[in-house]
């Protein structure tokens, strides 16, 4: 069994693998497609564990085969079906006992103790198998020169890509999630593209900001920037008038938010 | 609501800069203003813009462009409000 490490040391590599996000629209290499999770788990898992091995870590991987459904809100249905799904693991050190967490940011925000992993994952009769971090295939095999890895995260970088170009949009697909309170609206823009966006019937007597907050993850550069503007409708309501401007040449999907100052 | 200021930086005469905040998380609403700290009467010292980056699942970074209206240099806190 590899040493175990703090939570505090296996956040700094959940941060590492998960800073290689890939923008959805523009998937440059080597970015990780974490937001295609349908399929190319075990290409994600082995370049995750290329990573923290690099960075002085001893990862594993844990394999689940069961009927696995996973509610996702990267993917347009909303829902993913998986055979089998893998992800590396670490020993982490718990009140003084070393416990496996893994490291999935497909499914997670953060790592996760491997019964939260399988519970998610829908299926309580579902099978775990750990390896070492060098199985590549569910049945064995590994790819020690990483060219399989590089290979099959092309391909899902690609197949992410052209879903974000599509119909569909890039992720993640507003259809499965809560509107939260303070969100007035989600929206859509194209790559460089300047929006107007109007809501009304607001109480002119109230005091109304507004902001912006882009929902597709595109780590490097600022994505959205915005403008406010009001019309005085009639004696007691008020027009807000917001232009969104994409400042990158990738699709934003966003949430156009609110607050009401007491 | 709470209030903070995330830098105190100085800008030169006449400069515009490019400032960045990360780690903030995308759920909160933030809004970000500035207020100089040297005194210059008779017009507006300081203007500026916000524009946020997704960087990953649950955090933004911030980026403020800071433009120096003025012919001197000027300190000023870069301010924030978490509104909820």
């Amino acid at each position: 069994m590899p040493p175990s490490i703090t939570l505090a040391r296996a956040e700094q590599l959940f941060a590492l693998c998960n800073g290689r996000i890939c923008c959805p629209c523009s998937t440059p290499a080597p970015c990780i497609p974490f937001l295609y999770p349908d399929n190319g788990c075990w290409a994600r898992a082995h370049e995750m564990c290329r990573l923290m091995i690099a960075d002085g870590a001893q990862p594993e991987k844990v394999w689940i085969r069961g009927w696995l459904a996973v509610s996702s809100h990267n993917k347009p249905d909303c829902l993913v079906n998986w055979a089998w799904h893998v992800a590396p693991t670490l020993q982490v050190l718990i009140n003084g006992w070393p416990q496996t967490y893994v490291i999935d940011p497909s499914l997670f925000n953060e790592p996760v103790p491997l019964a939260t992993w399988k519970g998610i994952q829908g299926d309580p009769s579902a099978s775990l198998t750990p390896t070492g971090a060098d199985q590549y295939w569910p049945d064995g095999g590994t790819d020690p020169t990483y060219a399989g890895t590089n290979s099959d995260l092309a391909h899902y970088r690609n197949v992410l890509k052209l879903r974000s170009a599509g119909a569909d949009g890039p992720p993640p697909y507003t259809n499965c999630m809560v509107q939260p309170a303070g969100t007035q609206w989600f929206g859509l823009i194209e790559g460089n593209q300047t929006r107007r966006w109007f809501t009304w019937g607001w109480p002119a007597g109230t005091h109304v900001l507004w902001h912006l907050m882009p929902l597709t993850p595109c780590p490097g550069a600022a994505q959205l920037a915005w403008g406010v503007a009001v019309e005085r409708a009639n004696a007691t309501q008020a027009t807000y008038w917001i232009t969104v401007r994409n400042l990158t040449g990738d699709r934003v999907r966003f949430a156009g938010r609110y607050n009401i100052l007491p | 609501m709470w209030t903070g200021v995330q830098a105190s930086p100085t800008i030169g005469a006449g400069q515009t800069t490019l400032y960045f905040t990360w780690g903030w998380p995308a759920d909160s609403h933030v809004l970000w203003h500035l207020m100089p700290s040297t005194a210059a009467v008779g017009a507006p010292s300081l203007d500026w813009d916000v524009a946020v980056e997704r960087a990953n699942q649950t955090q933004c970074t911030y980026w403020i462009t800071v433009k120096n209206l003025t012919a001197k240099a000027l300190t000023f806190e870069l301010r924030f409000a978490v509104l909820s």
